[in-house]
C-alpha cells in the first residue's frame, strides 16, 4: 500500500498560546476525525505532527490515522523557523519512502506549515535547503496566522502562501474544514495517478492566497505583534504566561497628538515545564515597561490575586496575601509592596 | 513549648514587633499561657490541614490533566487495552471505576484493569474515569475524569457502490469478464472499477483486447490503464486497445511479416549476435510502428473531439504470440506501469518481459498518449522478444492487481511470489475464492470475476488481470 504522508509543521511560539492553540489543538482532532469518513482517507493517509518555538520537537511521528490520537500541544519560547524546517527535513529525510525496484514508495508527502509571526532567527540556510532538496519532492502549503508574518520568507519556501483570519472560533472551523478538504482531494487524486496537488476552494474572506509579488520581507528578531511575560506560580511551582495584544491607541502628549504603542491583556495561561524544553537556549534581553502594559492578571495556576510580582532576579512570579514570599525561581524570600510608575520586565521572544 | 516560643517569636517578628530584654519574662509567661499555646497548636494543625488539602487537590488536579490515552480501537474488531496504574505513576488511586461504557460493547475489568470487548460504534467515546486517591475522606464525592476511546469505523462499511452513468460520453460496463480461445491455449480475462470509482460513480478506466489472426496464425492481446487524473481516460484506454487490434488486423499479412519467422528460426538455433540482433530490431520497428498508430489514433480522435489529448492518458501493455513448429514467439511493447510476465512449464521460472514505468515517489508513471516517450532514450527497452517450447501461463495485469499481490517490481521476478499468486488465485485466501484454470470450465470468467472482489487496504484501484494459460 503506498502511504500519502501529511506533516504539520506548526509554530507554537507564546503568542499562539490561549486561543489559538486550543483552536490548532481541536482543528487536528477534527481534521482526523473528518478525514475518518472518508474512505480514501482512512486508508492512505498518514500523519506527522512537528512543533517548534525556539526548539523543534515531533509531537506526533509519521502514522496512520487509525492510530492517531489527538496530542496536547505545548507551547515555547521564541520562533526558529529555521530549526523547525531543519528538524521537518530530517523527519523527511528518515521517514519518506521513495519507489525503487525492492520498495513501494510513499505517495509525495503534504506539509501545511503554520506560523504566526516572524522567526526570531535567521532562517535562510534552512530554506534553501528546503528548496535545494525537497521543494520538489514535497509539497508545502504556508499559512499565515495573522496579519504580521514574514510572507515574503514563506514565499520562497512554496508559492502557496495563504493568509488566515483567524477571528473567531467559526473561522478557525472554516480553516481547518478547508484543510480536510484539501487532503481529501488529494488522497483522490494520488489514487488517480495525478502526481500534483490540488488545494481545496477557497471561499469566503477567512483564509486567501496571498499575492507573493506585492509581499514585504519583515526582518526582526522578537516579535513585536505580542507581548508574553513568563511567570512561575509560588505554590505550584508550575510556569504560566501573560499574553498581551498590541493596540495603536492614539493619545495626547503635552498638547502633542502622538499615537502610542499600548499591550493589552488577552490573559494569562498554565503552560508545562516542556515550556523550557522547547525554549531558545540563548538569553534575548528585550523588555518591555509595565506602563506599556494594560491589564495585570490573576495567577492561573493558583489563583492568587496577584500573578506579576517582580523578584529581585527578575523574574516573575505570583503572591497572595502572605507576609512573606519566596520566589520560585531564585528562592530569595521577601515582602512586596506595590511599585510606583512604571518599570522594565523582561518579555520572552513571542 | 521549644515549639511554641519559635512559632510566636517569628510572627511577631512578621508583625513587626520585637521582644526587647526587658519583655523577655513576660514573653516566657505569655508563651506558658494556656490559651496561647492551644491557639498555636490549632493554628499548626490548620496549617497543616491546609497543606495537605492544597497537596491532596493539586495531585488530584496533576492526575485530571495528565493526558492519558487508550489505543484506538475499530468497530467490529477485537479490542484489549490495560490501564497500567504503575506505569501512569497513579499508585496512590486506592478506588476506582469506570462508567459510559452501556452499548459500546466494551467491557472493563476492574480486577485485571483491562478494557475489551467488540466496540459496536464508531466515534469519540467519552469513557468516565471516576477515582479517590490516598488521603482523601471517607465521604467525598469520586473525582470524574473523561477519557477519550477513538473508535474507528471499518473501513469497509464506509465505500459506496454506486453505477456509473450509461448514458454518459463514452460510458463503459462497470466490469466485464470473458473466456476465448488464444492460440492453441484459453484465455481469460476479467476487468473491474476500483473502489475508489465505485465510490463516486465513476467509469472503469482499465481496458483490454484481444484477437485471434486465423489467416496469419498470430494472436495478441492489449490492457490499458486509464490516468485517474485524465478525465477521459476510460475513452483513452479504450483506443489504445482496439488501435492494437485494429493495426496488427491490417498489418500482420503482409509480406514484411512472413519473413519474420525465418528471423525468428534464426534468432532460437544459432543464438548468436548477429541473429538476435536482427530479430530484435524487427521486433521493435514493427512494434514502434504498432505503438506510434496507437497514439496517431488517440491524438486523432482528440482533436475530432475539441479534447485535449492529455485528457486521453493511458498506458499500455500488449503481446504478440504465434506458436511455431520450434516454439512460441512472444513479443512485447509497453508504457506504463503495468507488467506482463510469462511462467515456464513446469513453474521453475517467471520473466517480466517488459520494462516497468515507475516514477520515484508514487504517480509516476507514462503514457502511450505522451509523444516524449518515442524520443526518449529507453524507448527500444520497451520491446520484448522471446522464444519459449511452452509456457504455463502468459499473465498481463493492471496495477490494481499488480499494488496488492505484489506490491513492488522485484516481486515480479520471484517465482515464489508467483507461486503464492497461483495458489491464491487457486483457492488460498481470505475469502476461498477460486479459479479452475482446466481447459474446459465455462465458468472461469465468473471465477476470475469473484477472485478479483478481495479486499485490500488502501488499494482501491481498478484491477484487470488477463491469463492466457
Ligand atoms: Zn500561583
Ligand atoms: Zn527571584
Amino acid at each position: 500500500m503506498r502511504r500519502l504522508p501529511i506533516y504539520f509543521l506548526i509554530d507554537i511560539s507564546e503568542s499562539m498560546v490561549g486561543e489559538p492553540i486550543q483552536q490548532v489543538e481541536e482543528g487536528l482532532a477534527t481534521i482526523i476525525q473528518a478525514l475518518k469518513t472518508d474512505p480514501h482517507a482512512l486508508e492512505t493517509v498518514f500523519v506527522s505532527i512537528i512543533v517548534f518555538a525556539g526548539q523543534p520537537k515531533t509531537l506526533v511521528p509519521l502514522q496512520e490515522i487509525v492510530s492517531f490520537y489527538p496530542p496536547k500541544f505545548p507551547v515555547g519560547s521564541g520562533t526558529s523557523l529555521s530549526k523547525g524546517l531543519g528538524h521537518l527535513m530530517y523527519e523527511l529525510r528518515n521517514n519518506i519512502v521513495k519507489t525503487t525496484y525492492e520498495v513501494k514508495g510513499d505517495w509525495k508527502p503534504i506539509v501545511f506549515l503554520f506560523t504566526d509571526g516572524v522567526p526570531t532567527d535567521n532562517s535562510q540556510a534552512a530554506i534553501n535547503e528546503w528548496k535545494e532538496n525537497w521543494q520538489r519532492t514535497a509539497n508545502l502549503i504556508a499559512v499565515s496566522f495573522g496579519n504580521e508574518t514574514d510572507t515574503k520568507l514563506l514565499g520562497q519556501l512554496t508559492e502557496n502562501v495563504l493568509h488566515f483570519k483567524n477571528t473567531n472560533v467559526q473561522s478557525y472551523k472554516e480553516f481547518f474544514r478547508w484543510v480536510t478538504d484539501s487532503i481529501k482531494t488529494s488522497s483522490i487524486s494520488v489514487e488517480n495517478n495525478s502526481s500534483g496537488f490540488e488545494l481545496a476552494k477557497l471561499e469566503g474572506e477567512t483564509l486567501s492566497k496571498i499575492d507573493l509579488t506585492k509581499a514585504e520581507p519583515i526582518r526582526q528578531y522578537v516579535d513585536d505583534n505580542y507581548v508574553v511575560l513568563n511567570g512561575k506560580c509560588q505554590n505550584s511551582k508550575r510556569p504560566y504566561l501573560m499574553k498581551y495584544r498590541k493596540t495603536i491607541a492614539p493619545s495626547i502628549y503635552a498638547g502633542v497628538e502622538l499615537s502610542s504603542k499600548n499591550y493589552k491583556l488577552v490573559g494569562a495561561y498554565q503552560v508545562d515545564n516542556s515550556y523550557f524544553e522547547l525554549a531558545d537556549e540563548s538569553t534575548f534581553n528585550t523588555t518591555v515597561n509595565t506602563e506599556e502594559l494594560t491589564g495585570f492578571p490573576t495567577c492561573p495556576c493558583c489563583g492568587n490575586q496577584i500573578a506579576f510580582a517582580v523578584c529581585v532576579c527578575d523574574k516573575i512570579h505570583c503572591i497572595g496575601d502572605e507576609e512573606i514570599s519566596t520566589c520560585p525561581w531564585c528562592h530569595n524570600q521577601g515582602s512586596y509592596g506595590y511599585g510606583e510608575g512604571g518599570f522594565d520586565v523582561s518579555r520572552t521572544q513571542g | 513549648m521549644e515549639e511554641t516560643k519559635r512559632y510566636l517569636q517569628s510572627f511577631l517578628f512578621q508583625n513587626k514587633i520585637d521582644i526587647p530584654k526587658s519583655k523577655e519574662s513576660l514573653f516566657e509567661d505569655f508563651i506558658s499561657d494556656e490559651t496561647n499555646s492551644a491557639a498555636v497548636k490549632i493554628i499548626k494543625e490548620k496549617q497543616k490541614l491546609i497543606m495537605d488539602n492544597w497537596k491532596l487537590k493539586n495531585r488530584i488536579d496533576d492526575i485530571m490533566q495528565h493526558s492519558f490515552f487508550l489505543p484506538n480501537g475499530t468497530v467490529n474488531k477485537e479490542y484489549e487495552s490495560k490501564i497500567d496504574f504503575i506505569k501512569l505513576g497513579w499508585e496512590d488511586i486506592i478506588f476506582y471505576e469506570i462508567e459510559n461504557l452501556e452499548e459500546t460493547g466494551l467491557y472493563f475489568d476492574t480486577a485485571e484493569k483491562l478494557l475489551f470487548g467488540i466496540p459496536k460504534r464508531s466515534g469519540d467515546l467519552k469513557i468516565k474515569f471516576r477515582f479517590k486517591i490516598e488521603g482523601e475522606a471517607e465521604e467525598v464525592l469520586l473525582n470524574e475524569k473523561i477519557v477519550t476511546l477513538i473508535i474507528n469505523p471499518d473501513p469497509k462499511s464506509l465505500w459506496k457502490n454506486i453505477e456509473s452513468d450509461p448514458n454518459a460520453p463514452f460510458s463503459k460496463e462497470d466490469n466485464v469478464a470473458v473466456s476465448a480461445v488464444f492460440l492453441d491455449k484459453n484465455i481469460v480475462v476479467a476487468s473491474k472499477r476500483g473502489r475508489s470509482h465505485a465510490n463516486v460513480g465513476s467509469f472503469r478506466e482499465d481496458d483490454f483486447a484481444f484477437r485471434n489472426f486465423e489467416a496469419s496464425g498470430w494472436s495478441v492481446l492489449a490492457v490499458s490503464d486509464g490516468a485517474g487524473s485524465a478525465a477521459l481516460s476510460r475513452k483513452g484506454s479504450k483506443l489504445a486497445c482496439d488501435a492494437i487490434i485494429d493495426y496488427f488486423e491490417t498489418h500482420l499479412n503482409t509480406e514484411v511479416w512472413s519473413k519474420f519467422e525465418e528471423l525468428a528460426l534464426n534468432y532460437h538455433v544459432k543464438k548468436d549476435l548477429e541473429s538476435i540482433q536482427k530479430a530484435n530490431d524487427f521486433v521493435s520497428t514493427n512494434l514502434s510502428k504498432a505503438a506510434h498508430f496507437v497514439n496517431q489514433k488517440i491524438a486523432e480522435f482528440a482533436t475530432e473531439q475539441g479534447e485535449e489529448l492529455k485528457n486521453f492518458h493511458a498506458t499500455l501493455i500488449f503481446t504478440l504470440v504465434k506458436k511455431y513448429d520450434f516454439g512460441y514467439a512472444i513479443l512485447s511493447f509497453g508504457v506504463g506501469d503495468c507488467p506482463i510476465n510469462l511462467i515456464n512449464k513446469d513453474l521453475t521460472e517467471v520473466s517480466l518481459i517488459n520494462l516497468i514505468d515507475a516514477g520515484e515517489f508514487g504517480g509516476g508513471t507514462r503514457f502511450i498518449t505522451m509523444p516524449e516517450i518515442f524520443q526518449n532514450e529507453n524507448f527500444s527497452s520497451r520491446f520484448g522478444f522471446k522464444i519459449v517450447d511452452d509456457f504455463s501461463y502468459l499473465v498481463l495485469m493492471t496495477d490494481g492487481i499488480y499494488d496488492p499481490k505484489f506490491e513492488v517490481e522485484a516481486n515480479l521476478e520471484k517465482i515464489e511470489k508467483w507461486k503464492a499468486f497461483l495458489s491464491d488465485l487457486k483457492g488460498d485466501n481470505a475469502e476461498k475464492a477460486k479459479v479452475d484454470f482446466e481447459r474446459d470450465n465455462a465458468a472461469i470468467a465468473t471465477q476470475l470475476s469473484n477472485w478479483m472482489d478481495f479486499w485490500s487496504p488502501g488499494n482501491h484501484d481498478d484491477r484487470t488481470l488477463a491469463i492466457i494459460y
